[in-house]
């Protein structure tokens, strides 16, 4: 589509339409962030204004430290970020080893294996979620449990059953096997040679040439993990244990929202996410660069 | 020293390669054993039963699938989750393909049109749907006051039994958008741009060059995001807990949010799992039509 035989007029007149389009189309897309920004900035008088502001009249930054003060938000913002943290540091680790065995290396059973794990993407969350609840529930000697897993509550309500839901992914796997297809064999080869230990390998030598690709698994899970709302809504049941979307949710539940306060809440959320999205888009251009060049 | 002339990718395994590949694989069929196949096949037997966490599962049969499709409740469910897909991801695919391809003809602005799109996947079903909520309010949202701007009377939206589901779909597209644009854009790059030269030499017009240079290149990229944007949405779950929490009445009920209810309110186990496995099965079954019919397609051309 870059050649283009028309007049020069035409030409301008279709591009003009095209970028109108294009942002009014964007400007869709934005207008509820816009709408979170200035409600959590806004006096609560503002947000059943009609018609409604624009702009609040003067800026309430306050409502940013509220939300901590009158709701238990702090705990909340702590727990995501305990079990987003250990569960992308778990799948970067677990992923890592899986991917260069399955890429690298040759033992009794990997394709079966592999093919396996391939057809666990087609298992969604929402099948597993009631055995993982009574597996959870009946976690021996956990939780006020007997050996046999009874007459307590097991590790619900606790961090392993907000992270261990998280830590089978197939798309990880899957992803850091591709990668490390595409490093060159050679190096296996030459090493092994020198009489290196099959895990120094990995370790010294794959490992660091797949951080691009670590990075992205990463960043992927992270997200995922500070978005899901139906496994610790599953998963928890104190107000100690809230992760960020079940506190939000919490929020609006209430016969009296305080719309200022949740939308404020809303835009803490969203910001660890937009800085890491800002920050991936970069890795991942860089991922895909090196794939290039190594290719 | 002499070299060998052995390949790498010989026939031979050396015993300490093979060792360490199982050790090195471990971690991650342990986790996936214990966390996504002993779950699924425990779905499949709790399906079978009836159970409340008091006592034991008792065993009944296919009881509780022949309750599913004499429940009208149950049947209303995968309805709504049926039009709910259908109506989400037919209009989003053909809207983000033309933003596609509008923003691969843009060449300026391109990244910055692509992040913008992008920006609602990034955000959470649940931060969205509160801003949603705040908007689509019947007494006091921003979008009764522009409908009052046109000269149209105040809406019910998400508190309206009718236009409910309508609107979650609504905002359903508007998030889907910016996953399928950025697919698309990549699917967009593969298309050879001599051919597209060709075509408009040819003073082809812009239907048959799209209908004859760039659908084929790109229905692999098409069946990829109708496919998974089918497999998402069937599980439609969080945006309906914050928009309606399933209703009003039953109309926004989805499969998900149906087995939730009957596992996390009713405390029936078994005919949740029952749920569960038929809307399992449903998107299994639906994603294989998909994916043979598009093999049909490519193979007629």
């Amino acid at each position: 589509m870059n050649v283009d035989y028309s007049s020069p007029v035409m030409r301008l007149t279709r591009r003009g339409l095209l970028y109108l389009a294009l942002i009014g189309m964007s400007a869709i897309i934005l207008a509820p962030f816009y709408i979170v920004l200035v409600l959590a900035l806004s006096r609560s008088a503002e947000v059943f204004a009609w018609p409604p502001v624009w702009w609040p009249a003067v800026p309430q930054w306050q409502n940013f430290l509220e939300v901590f003060e009158v709701t238990a938000f702090g705990r909340a913002m702590w727990n995501t970020f305990v079990v987003a943290s250990i569960s992308t540091i778990g799948i970067v680790i677990i992923d890592g080893l899986a991917g260069y065995a399955f890429a690298k290396m040759r033992f009794p059973g990997r394709t079966t294996m592999f093919m396996l794990i391939l057809a666990t993407l087609m298992v969604p969350v929402h099948v597993t979620i009631i055995p993982l609840f009574i597996m959870f529930r009946s976690f021996p000697l956990a939780g006020g449990n007997d050996i046999f897993g009874s007459g307590g509550f097991g590790i619900l309500n606790t961090y392993p059953s907000l992270i261990l839901p998280f830590l089978a992914t197939a798309y990880g796997t899957y992803l850091m096997r591709e990668f490390m297809k595409m490093l060159p064999d050679n190096l296996v080869e030459a090493a092994r040679m020198d009489g290196a230990h099959e895990f120094a390998i990995f370790w010294k030598i794959y490992l660091p040439l797949a951080r691009p690709a670590l990075a992205v698994i990463a960043m992927f899970n992270f997200t995922a993990v500070w978005n899901e709302f139906l496994v610790p809504l599953v998963m928890t049941s104190t107000a100690d244990m809230r992760v960020i979307q079940t506190a939000l949710a919490d929020f609006a539940d209430q016969e009296t929202v305080r719309w200022t306060l949740l939308m404020a809440a809303v835009l803490i959320s969203l910001i660890p996410l937009v800085l890491m999205f800002i920050v991936g888009q970069k890795h991942l251009i860089r991922g895909v660069a090196l794939s290039g060049t190594k290719g | 020293m002499k070299r060998s002339p052995r390949p790498f990718r010989g026939d031979w395994v050396t015993p300490d390669e093979a060792r360490w590949g199982l050790i090195l694989v471990l971690p991650v069929m342990a986790l996936f054993l214990a966390l996504k196949i002993a779950p699924l096949f425990y779905a499949g037997y709790l399906s079978l039963t009836q159970y409340s966490l008091l006592q034991p599962p008792r065993f009944i049969g296919f009881d509780n699938y022949v309750r599913l499709f004499n429940d009208t409740r149950a049947l209303n469910a995968f309805g709504v989750t049926l039009i709910y897909t259908a109506g989400t991801v037919i209009p989003a695919t053909i809207l983000s393909l033309s933003v596609a391809l509008m923003l691969n003809s843009a060449l300026r602005g391109m990244g910055f049109f692509r992040t913008v799109f992008y920006m609602p996947q990034v955000a959470s079903w649940v931060a969205i749907g509160v801003a949603w909520l705040y908007i689509m309010n019947p007494a006091f949202g921003p979008f009764n006051y522009m409908l009052a701007q046109f000269g149209i009377e105040r809406q019910g939206f998400l508190n309206d039994g009718t236009q409910a589901l309508p609107t979650l779909i609504g905002i359903g597209i508007w998030r889907q958008l910016g996953y399928s644009v950025v697919i698309f854009l990549a699917g967009l790059q593969g298309i050879p741009k001599h051919l597209l030269e060709a075509a408009m030499m040819d003073g082809a017009s812009w239907w048959r060059t799209f209908r004859q240079v760039i659908l084929p290149v790109i229905m692999p990229t098409t069946m990829f995001v109708v496919v998974t944007a089918v497999i998402f949405n069937l599980q439609v779950f969080d945006q309906v807990v914050v928009l309606t929490g399933g209703g009003p009445g039953r109309a926004t009920t989805t499969a998900v949010l149906f087995s939730y209810n009957q596992a996390f309110v009713s405390f029936s186990m078994g005919y949740a799992a029952a749920v569960a496995v038929v809307l399992f099965l449903a998107i299994m079954g639906l994603s294989l039509l998909l994916l043979t019919w598009s093999g049909q397609l490519k193979g007629r051309r």
